[in-house]
């Protein structure tokens, strides 16, 4: 047999062969982090750690004077309360850690009972217009996407829309033939994040008409009144999903069908190679373990793949996880 | 708000002496979180005699602490003496309320 030291053409090639095997098998904790976003995600789990807290169980009993003490805490939290914790963690945050980021948004449109003062047209034009214009204006947003009712990622934030109609109706016919009462429309838009329990934002807003005579034709999409409508839907919109833009991104954690770490894009568009993350077991803080940092290393449409800086490769194998975009 | 939490060392269900210090870090953690409750939401107590002929059977009671912490900082963990560990916790007046309110019925 020929060994490589009396063939060197045969040791070049399986180095050649050793440094391609390398470079297709990334090492699990070869990812590196700036100290910056390092020292960024240490406060920023510190923070969490204090939010998330625990729950306290304890008992004593006293038996005929004899004692027994059990006491317990749970440390285990679950992705809402993650989101809740973060919300009130977010002095730790950075918007620049959206920056590029779209989010899931789901539409749900709610419109309230029929009304003696409101045309089943008018109602129905509204029924119309308040989603698409709602819909324009998540197209424009840089930090936001719509997603289908059809494919709703179960974490999406969703803008609940709810419309109701109110105002006067005549009770005689003859005199509903030629005024139209006193009407007023409003519209409560209030955007529910993504994995907390509250609402971030909530606008509402009231049109109302006064009496007017009542043409010999419909209103058209021109009407002052449907604009001042669409107007206000339209800022409502702007402002809820501004209030959003600078919320630190959750996504959920995990393993290929090969073992390797992958984070779930289906609530978020945008994300790139060389972002860091911080990875949150949802299991337990367990006080001051460290949670692991990782690099998204390649995106595709559905997930991108995570290489862990410092970290040994089980982790979430059991325990569901989480990641913070940084 | 300020709470305290002590563990043996020695009382540690271990043969090695190093998982036994870090069990009684741990358990002494749990004190402190115990105390901590205790102070924030108070303790619910209940008791139970019972009688037979005029005579006293069994006596007991059992106090019970329970409540979730938020904003819990741990100040310290270290060995008291030789076989003792304590852990020091404490908690901003603003939060002890928030907690309060939030348990208030």
């Amino acid at each position: 047999m020929m060994s490589a030291r009396t063939n060197p053409q045969r040791t070049l090639v399986a180095i050649a062969v050793a440094g391609l095997l390398h470079t297709a098998t990334p090492n699990p904790a070869s990812a590196e982090i700036d100290w910056a976003t390092a020292a960024r995600a240490e406060d920023l789990q510190a923070c969490l750690n204090r939010e998330l807290g625990a729950v306290v169980t304890s008992e004593t009993r006293f038996d005929d004077g004899i004692a027994q003490d059990r006491s317990a805490i749970d440390e285990s939290f679950d992705r809402r309360q993650l989101g809740d914790a973060i919300s009130r963690c977010q002095r730790h945050t950075q918007c620049t850690a959206t920056r590029g980021l779209s989010r899931a948004v789901t539409v749900q449109a709610d419109f309230g009972e029929s009304h003696p003062a409101w045309s089943s047209n008018d109602r129905a034009r509204l029924a119309d217009l308040i989603p698409q214009q709602i819909a324009k204006q998540l197209r424009d947003h840089p930090k936001a996407h719509s997603v289908s009712t059809a494919y709703t990622p179960e974490d999406a934030d969703t803008l609940d829309v709810s419309i109701d109609f109110g105002g006067l109706g005549w009770t005689t016919r003859d005199l509903q033939d030629w005024v139209r009462g006193p009407r007023s429309v409003t519209v409560t838009m209030s955007l529910l994040a993504q994995a907390a329990t509250a609402a971030v934002a909530t606008q509402s807003v009231t049109i109302k008409l006064p009496p007017l005579p009542r043409s010999h034709w419909a209103d058209n999409s021109s009407a002052k009144w449907l604009q001042n409508t669409l107007s206000a839907v339209d800022t409502g919109t702007r402002n809820l999903l501004d209030a959003r833009g600078c919320s630190t991104e959750i996504v959920d954690v995990r393993r290929s069908r090969t073992g390797r770490l992958q984070l779930d894009l289906s609530t978020v568009r945008g994300l790139r190679a060389g972002r860091t993350i911080m990875i949150v077991p949802l299991e337990s803080t367990q006080g001051s373990a460290r949670w692991p940092l990782a690099s998204v290393t390649a995106v595709t449409e559905r997930v991108a793949e995570l290489e862990l800086a410092d970290s040994p490769a089980e982790i979430c194998s059991r325990a569901e996880c989480s990641a913070i975009v940084l | 708000m300020i709470a305290v939490g002590f563990a043996s060392i020695t009382a540690q269900p271990s043969t090695d002496t190093a998982e036994k210090r870090l069990m009684a870090a741990r358990a002494s953690r749990i004190d402190a979180y115990r105390n901590m409750a205790e102070l924030v939401y108070g303790i619910t107590f209940g008791s139970e005699s019972a009688i037979e002929d005029s005579k006293l059977r069994q006596d007991s009671t059992r106090t019970r602490i329970t409540g979730r912490l938020r904003g819990v900082e741990v100040l310290s963990i270290e060995p008291l003496g030789n076989d003792t560990y304590q852990t020091t916790l404490r908690m901003p007046a603003i939060e002890v309320a928030r907690l309060r309110r939030s348990a208030e019925p």
